[in-house]
């Protein structure tokens, strides 16, 4: 597939990656665009549900940072 | 950590499936690590592209054209 | 409290790849407890069977429903939810043995114009206790004449891998069953726990047999409460 452009979930912790995330915006470190952010208040909120859900709306890769 | 054990479970549930579990992870992100943040999302960006599309999405699409 | 486990993916896979319009059927009661079919895995088992259907090119409809209980009539027997269960192709019941057998005996009774299929998606497995997080440990057989209060509140036809009635065997070593020396010896247990109470005397009378008549040996068992009934 030649228009193939991946679609990446991270699921973020508010006090972790999140705020990483949010640090390398100001620091205008560069990272893909192919990433949606879900923000999570713990990435123990993360339920199975919700990435099998995410893979059903045409995820293709999905990562999980705290 | 309660996400990383739920994560290691739900990627046997994606092999199971079919889906696979490459494209699920977990990261240990600290609020400070915006370099390591940038770089998790442009590694998970690269092994989308090197799996190609999750092939859930993939047979939704081809069944949706003509 | 009735645990059981999900059976293999595989294997549910299996038994519903001929049908069209599946519904995943949760129980609220036993297994949501013991996290195998309550609504949380309903919704992620309907999920995965969409997932992987649909990866194999299979357009399957599959949809998840969840009653407050499959053993007992009342919480199956809304209309609309009724008329659910007629439109899918099978039911696949992610509650108990008792759980399955209930609700396809109801849905056959109340639906007349059309068979309904209920196939098992769990293997149930005891009646047991929460031990601890994760953790479920078998605790009664259901026997039907019950010796916990001369054994100190330790059941030893549950918990004695040979349900013997008159003290330990002779495998019992340091505290551990010979079965599998993972277990504790359930009459190392029981003379434990009499001794702290005090209560040692209470096993000294020999048992004579069990009658195993009321519990599963004379058949499956019924119950009845003439006064409730109508």
């Amino acid at each position: 597939m030649v228009d193939y452009e991946p679609r990446v979930v991270a699921m973020l912790c508010n006090y972790c990656a999140y705020s990483a995330a949010d640090l390398a915006g100001v620091g205008r470190i560069q990272y893909p665009t192919n990433i949606r952010i879900v923000h999570y208040l713990c990435t123990g909120k993360v339920e199975i549900i919700h990435i099998l859900k995410a893979f059903e709306a045409g995820a293709d890769a999905i990562f999980v940072g705290g | 950590m309660r996400a990383a054990k739920r994560i290691e479970y739900t990627k046997k549930l994606l092999d199971e499936i079919g889906i696979g579990s490459e494209r699920l992870d977990f990261f240990h992100i600290a609020a400070s690590e915006a370099p390591l943040m940038a770089e998790t999302a442009k590694e998970m960006t690269e092994r989308a592209k090197k799996l190609g599309p999750n092939p859930y999405r993939a047979k939704l699409q081809q069944e949706s054209k003509p | 409290m009735i645990t059981a486990d999900r059976k293999p993916f595989e294997e549910i896979k299996e038994s519903v790849k001929d049908y069209k319009k599946i519904m995943v059927l949760g129980c609220e009661t036993c297994v949501a407890i013991c996290q195998a079919g309550g609504e949380k895995e309903a919704e992620i088992l309907a999920s995965e069977l969409r997932l992987a259907f649909g990866n194999e090119g299979n357009k399957v409809e599959v949809n998840d429903e969840l009653v407050v209980r499959q053993c007992d009539d009342e919480f199956m027997a809304d209309p609309a939810f009724l008329e659910k269960v007629k439109e899918a192709d099978v039911i696949l019941s992610i509650a108990c043995g008792v759980g399955v057998q209930h609700a396809c005996n109801f849905f056959n009774r109340t639906i007349t114009d059309k068979p309904i299929r209920v196939i098992p998606g769990l293997n149930t497995t005891f009646m047991g206790a929460n031990i601890d997080v994760g953790l479920w440990e078998e605790r009664c057989l259901g026997c039907g004449d019950c010796v916990l209060e001369k054994t100190g509140g330790i059941c030893p036809i549950a918990r004695c891998a040979k349900s013997l009635l008159n003290g330990p065997c002779g495998g019992s070593s340091n505290g551990k069953c010979e079965i599998n020396k993972e277990l504790d010896c359930a009459w190392n247990l029981i003379i434990e726990r009499l001794e702290a109470l005090g209560d040692l005397d209470r096993i000294k009378p020999v048992e004579m047999y069990k009658d195993w008549r009321p519990s599963h040996s004379g058949g499956p068992r019924k119950r009845v409460r003439e006064d409730l009934r109508l």
